[in-house]
């Protein structure tokens, strides 16, 4: 880090210059770790995708992976799957947080706390939740056999049962960004508008979405990244449906092709690094609501 | 039973304060999807204890009777998990706050070159899958004593707890009414040492204990780096969920998630309380 | 309370904050004698809160200097000034007690216990609101927050009090009875006071002398009574005294006068006018003035509007007037225009 400027605004500080190289070492700790921890794995997992021992420096594997119709199948399917759950997770949690937030009542707070606890469980408690309602013997089968004499709805390892799971870990984060940006919202606003005579559809179309835009769009955003990144619950629902990030595990573990697994991470990483930026500055510049 | 409480608070609903508000159609619109989203979440923890506390499963609810049998013999299953993952968490934990909290303060209240630049990277982790950094920590750290005596679980733990704990620290740090108190400590004559522990940690103290338990549920939670890093020997508790649900009866894999829920759902309640998790996901 | 008094002076003051390249305070002197109360007194942005900060050593300043006791105080920082600063919101630390948040300053001097709990009660007393004691401050209300706030600024028995608009969080009705209550309270204390207000009835009302600033820079400092008289400038006239300036125009018999027929009596000097709305009356001669627009006061009208010749004026008036009539007005008896510069 170059030498700081020389005094901030209005923090309290005692003798100028004195303090202020020792204050940037309370980062110190965190660069280490960022160092270490984030930058050289990235670093070494993208110098093992295009380096090997046996032909040096060769791009072999990016060939494959962008050539090969099994790992663009499984591009594709991640890409539906976490459009198709971002896009169910903000129509339900959208006007949900608005109620939410703008109905401060009993009810608007337990749904609140309700809506959070998916937040704390991993992948797999959520493909087990799956099964339990639509698989073999999940709940929907089991009762509609008992009442019908046939099992209806056992869609636990279909795309259908894929996108359940990854509804389930999208809500709680779709909730949590929009909320904070409707607590935002001065209700004098909303008011002011109705008393200007605008009907509510015009109150929303014109203020309210326009001020949750970039909420809207970073929701998105991080709703995409996860799905992405979605292992726990791909590993415990996808049966033929093949997702990138089980192609990864089979690759580093299975089948034993590192570099090809380096390879699927940097694209992967790489894709959802950039819809994360761009679906984020979405929000920021004036393009359309997401 | 949820049908039972969710009527009858639907039912008390209007608003108190503000009753002459009532033709919003999106506010309507709303109130049933939160209650949908509320069924779609919480149907299937109530389901699972359901099925753990069911003798025959396989024949209809409570066929064979209610039983606790799966739940005692789940908690022998994963204790020794159990007691591995929290010790793990804590560890997290305290290096959060180690790490995490000087940063957060840097980051809130210095203006220095590459302040924006630094907080992003520092949220990059929610960005990039964690099988992909997962791999990435296995081939720059290999398979050796790191891996082995968990000292790579922690690092991949803790580099998906930071991000979470810095955004929620920093706002709170650089608020300008706790900046205003250390002020007036400041003018009463009050040493660094002393606001610090007499004015910011009191004044701070609720929004780091929210933090705190956050980093313990994701870290107790977390499967997508750990699946690579953990060592075999000792399996954290979503590791030994993960064989339970593939190997086991559903009434076993059942009762062992109840008892990882019956530590996650409180915490996430009290979380919640404590003003809610903060996620930045702008980089 | 304090045994001595402590005199402040400010000695071409100046702050920038960093990346900005105007001074936010601007060569600023003034001397503010022991015991005295001064204001500071301008419109929002004019560099008055900036200024106490300044003074606090919350801000360190970029030239000049900063006397207190006749000692440079600028190398000092703000925990060894011993001065009591409350800021514009109070900043009452809510996890504690309002015995407790008076006895910070004390515990941070190490005081022994048995003197702090004297000096504690004895601060809650000065501002009565010992019976709060162990209530928190949360729940008390904005003027009984305010008396906390300067009771734990007091309790150390600082040299100088610094207070930055200690009326503008109260509700309208209660400012002009808390403002009494206030300079009762500064002059038993008879510590010497910097107060930050963006109201000049408000410093008019309180301080023994006021500074009047404009973008960083001091127009005027003076007692108020020298200030309603003599304003220094156009702008010092029209804040304090809501005058409105008039160019005047030099007869051949070497008086001047502000309009046609409204003739300035005595031989004040040439230049502009501060008229300010007490100094005119209707009556039957003078000159014509159009009225625009016209404010109920309870016990009078004001009337706003222009002279003919354009010169715009306010008029203070016994009866009511349709916006739009005119009528004449002339200088109220026994009344000295202030002269200004522009």
């Amino acid at each position: 880090m170059s030498a700081p400027a020389t005094a901030t605004r209005s923090a309290p500080r005692k003798r100028r210059g004195a303090e202020r190289p020792v204050s940037m070492l309370l980062a110190l700790p965190l660069a280490l770790v960022v160092a270490c921890l984030l930058l050289w794995p990235l670093a070494v997992l993208g110098f093992n995708s295009v380096v090997s021992q046996a032909d040096g420096v060769t791009f072999d594997n990016y060939v494959t992976v962008l050539t090969s119709s099994r790992y663009l199948n499984s591009f594709l399917i991640t890409s539906l799957l976490a459009a198709g759950s971002t896009l169910l997770a903000l129509l339900l949690c959208v006007p949900a947080a608005l109620y939410i937030e703008r109905i401060q009542s009993r009810a608007s707070r337990m749904i609140a706390v309700a809506l959070t606890i998916p937040l704390s469980l991993p992948g797999i408690v959520i493909g087990f939740f799956v099964i339990l309602l639509f698989g073999n013997v999940g709940l929907v089968p089991v009762a509609t056999e008992e009442m019908f004499g046939e099992p209806i709805g056992a869609m636990a390892y279909t795309f259908t049962g894929l996108m359940l799971g990854y509804l389930y870990f999208n809500i709680p984060r779709v909730i949590l960004v929009v909320r904070g940006a409707v607590a935002q919202i001065p209700h004098d606003t909303l008011d002011a508008a109705r008393t200007l005579g605008a009907s509510p559809w015009h109150v929303y179309q014109r203020v309210v979405i326009p001020a949750l835009r970039p909420a809207i769009a970073s929701a998105s955003a991080l709703s995409l990244a996860t799905a992405f990144g979605a292992y726990g619950t791909a590993v415990t629902l996808s049966r033929g449906y093949r997702v990138v990030p089980l192609d990864i595990a089979d690759a580093f573990t299975e089948s034993f092709q590192p570099q090809l697994a380096a390879t699927l991470s940097v694209v992967l990483a790489v894709v959802t690094t950039l819809i994360l930026v761009v679906v984020s500055r979405l929000g920021e510049r004036g393009g359309k609501p997401a | 039973m949820t049908t039972k409480t969710m009527t009858t608070t639907v039912a008390a609903d209007p608003p108190p304060k503000r009753p002459s508000k009532p033709k919003d159609p999106i506010i309507a619109v709303g109130r049933v999807l939160a209650w949908i989203a509320v069924l779609v979440c919480l149907i299937p923890i109530v389901l699972i204890l359901v099925v753990a506390t069911t003798r025959e499963w396989r024949t209809g609810v409570y066929s064979g009777g209610f039983t606790l049998d799966w739940l005692i013999q789940g908690f022998d299953m994963v204790a020794i998990n159990f007691a591995y993952s929290l010790q793990i968490a804590l560890i997290v934990l305290v290096l959060n706050v180690l790490i995490g909290f000087p940063a957060s303060w840097l980051f809130a209240r210095r203006r220095f070159p590459g302040r924006r630049v630094a907080m992003a990277i520092t949220q990059t982790p929610l960005a990039i899958p964690g099988i992909a950094l997962a791999i990435g920590l296995i081939m720059a750290y290999g398979t050796g004593d790191l891996k082995r005596y968990g000292i790579l679980l922690v690092f991949g733990h803790l580099l998906y707890t930071l991000p979470f704990f810095i955004a929620t620290m920093v706002p709170v740090l650089g608020s300008r009414r706790l900046q205003e108190l250390e002020q007036v400590a400041l003018t009463l004559g009050a040493g660094r040492t002393r606001r610090f522990l007499t004015v910011t940690v009191p004044q701070v103290k609720t929004a780091l204990l929210g933090a705190l338990i956050l980093v313990i549920t994701l870290s107790l939670g977390e499967f997508n780096v750990s699946f690579f890093v953990f060592s075999p020997t000792d399996p954290p508790l979503p590791m030994e969920l993960h064989s339970s649900h593939k190997q086991d009866g559903i009434e076993i894999a059942s009762a062992v998630t109840v008892w990882f829920l019956a530590f996650v759902v409180p915490a996430a309640i009290v979380l919640e309380r404590l003003g809610g998790a903060k996620v930045s996901a702008s980089s | 309370m304090t045994t001595h008094a402590t005199a402040i002076v400010c000695d071409g003051l100046s702050y920038q904050y960093v990346g900005s390249d105007v001074n936010a305070v601007d060569d600023v002197s003034f001397t503010v004698e022991p015991g005295q109360v001064a204001a500071l007194v301008g419109p929002s942005g004019c560099g008055k809160s900036t200024l106490l900060r300044n003074v606090a050593g919350l801000l360190t300043p970029t030239a000049g200097r900063l006397l207190m006791d006749g000692k440079e105080t600028v190398g000092i920082p703000a925990d060894k000034r011993n001065i009591g600063w409350v800021p514009q919101s109070y900043a009452l630390f809510g996890h504690l007690s309002v015995a407790e948040n008076v006895e910070f300053g004390l515990r941070a001097r190490k005081v022994p216990k048995s003197e702090r709990l004297e000096r504690v009660a004895h601060a809650l007393d000065l501002c009565r609101i010992t019976a709060f004691g162990k209530r928190s401050p949360d729940d008390l209300s904005g003027g009984q927050r305010q008396r906390v706030a300067i009771a734990r600024a007091l309790a150390t028995n600082p040299r100088v009090l610094l207070l930055d608009e200690p009326l503008s969080a109260l509700d309208p009705q209660l400012r002009k009875q808390l403002r009494a209550d206030l300079s009762a309270l500064l002059a038993e204390s008879g510590v010497t006071t910097l107060l930050v207000t963006h109201d000049q009835g408000e410093a008019l009302a309180m301080a023994d002398m006021v500074a009047v600033m404009r973008d960083g820079r001091l127009e005027q400092y003076a007692a108020p009574q020298e200030l309603w008289a003599g304003p220094a400038n156009g702008f010092v006239a029209e804040f304090v005294s809501e005058a409105h300036i008039v160019e005047t125009t030099r007869l051949d018999d070497g008086r001047y006068e502000l309009a046609p027929g409204l003739v300035l009596s005595g031989a004040n000097g040439g230049g502009a006018a501060a008229v300010r709305p007490n100094d005119l009356q209707i009556s039957e001669e003078g000159a014509v003035f159009t009225v625009t627009s016209v404010e109920y006061a309870g016990d009078a009208w004001l009337l706003t509007g222009e002279l003919v010749g354009g010169a715009k004026v306010s008029v203070v008036s016994a009866s009511a007037v349709t916006p739009g009539d005119s009528v004449n007005v002339a200088v109220r008896p026994q009344t000295k225009i202030a002269m200004v510069e522009q």
